[in-house]
């Protein structure tokens, strides 16, 4: 087995979610702030509007909550495409592709499905997070370690939620 | 250049970077994994989440204790939470992602991970459109930001001792599964 953990393909994952913990443990330290991701794409959205209607973004009432500016969250999700794209190489798990391995099992080699599939679910995570308040980042995880009531209230209704989508979208043909 | 806070781009750069790697070496950022969550078949994620909470509760709480970090817990917000929590969970079956692991699925090349966030883009945009509409709803079931030691009138450790071995529990008593 590979000696370097960096370079392995993959960690167990008690072994990431261990650490995992310890990095929120340095942004609570370095950033005063929990992990939480959904908000960048409000802020993204908020950018992208203020581009074609400026009029538009100022007069909307959750603009002057999360208005167009380029926050924390966003250089977040940039830091996280490049981690990823870091530790896949390393682990020799970078592969460009567009169709996993059990939605082509189960809906086929259609890529204009899959766009829809893709397309669909995020405007139901985009919308559900903010309605939310929060993620998995930034309700399920922050939320929980704190002690939040939001978090464990939010654990079990995406998993509700998804588990029940889940169950329905892959239910095996009769 | 401030390297620390919670305005700092540079701390914000940093840390998703080492947020990426993690989830990508947890395997997280895979489409097959977050659904198998959810279908019940593979338990990576819980794995992963529940050992994440178990370190970061104890870890940020003893921080707290020595004085060198507040918490910042989220707004509980009933109706928000149920229904909010619901539709993200069905979007997460749909999708196959959710908003951190969308980019680091990104990242190692999964390039569906894209037009699920350009869909996170517009179902945010979605939702400043209609939260006037929401706003006597959510504003109704608005209950701040609640912890469980202040609803249970309890000490803050004996909540984090009980979670604990609640989520080690849970851990230990699906080892065998996939």
């Amino acid at each position: 087995m590979e000696k370097n953990w960096l370079k392995r393909p993959w960690w167990p994952p008690l072994v990431g979610g261990a650490v995992l913990g310890v990095l929120i443990m340095v942004s609570f330290l370095v950033a005063s702030r929990p992990l939480g991701a959904s908000r960048a794409y409000i802020s993204c959205a908020a950018i992208i509007e203020n581009v074609f209607s400026p009029e538009h973004v100022t007069s909307t009432l959750y603009f002057t909550r999360y208005g167009p500016e380029f926050d924390w969250t966003l250089m977040l999700i940039l830091g996280v495409i490049a981690g990823a794209f870091v530790s896949s190489r390393l682990g020799g798990q970078f592969r460009v592709s567009f169709i996993s391995p059990e939605w082509r099992k189960r809906f086929g080699e259609s890529r204009g499905l899959k766009a829809a599939f893709s397309l669909v679910g995020g405007i139901l995570l985009g919308f559900g997070a903010r309605l939310a308040g929060g993620c998995t980042s930034g309700q399920a995880l922050s939320g929980t370690l704190q002690l939040a009531v939001s978090g464990l209230i939010f654990f079990a209704m995406f998993f509700v939620g998804g588990v029940a989508a889940a169950m329905t979208l892959y239910r095996r043909k009769p | 250049m401030n390297i620390l806070g919670p305005n700092s781009l540079v701390n914000g750069l940093l840390i998703g970077f080492l947020f990426g790697f993690i989830l990508q070496k947890s395997r997280v950022t895979k489409h097959d994994v977050i659904v198998g969550f959810l279908r019940l078949t593979d338990l990576t994620v819980l794995r992963v989440m529940g050992a994440a909470i178990i370190v970061a509760m104890i870890g940020v709480h003893l921080l707290n204790e020595m004085g060198l970090t507040d918490l910042y817990p989220p707004t509980a917000n009933f109706f928000g939470l149920v229904a909010g929590g619901i539709i993200f969970g069905a979007g997460m079956a749909t999708a196959g992602y959710c908003p951190g692991t969308a980019a680091g699925a990104l990242g190692e090349g999964s390039l569906d991970a894209l037009v699920a966030m350009a869909g996170m883009i517009i179902g945010s945009a979605l939702y400043a459109e209609v939260y006037p509409a929401l706003l006597p709803r959510l504003t109704a079931s608005e209950a701040g930001p609640l912890t469980w030691p202040e609803v249970l009138h309890m000490n803050r450790w004996i909540v984090i001792v009980v979670l604990t071995a609640v989520f080690s529990g849970v851990l230990y008593a699906v080892r065998k599964r996939p």
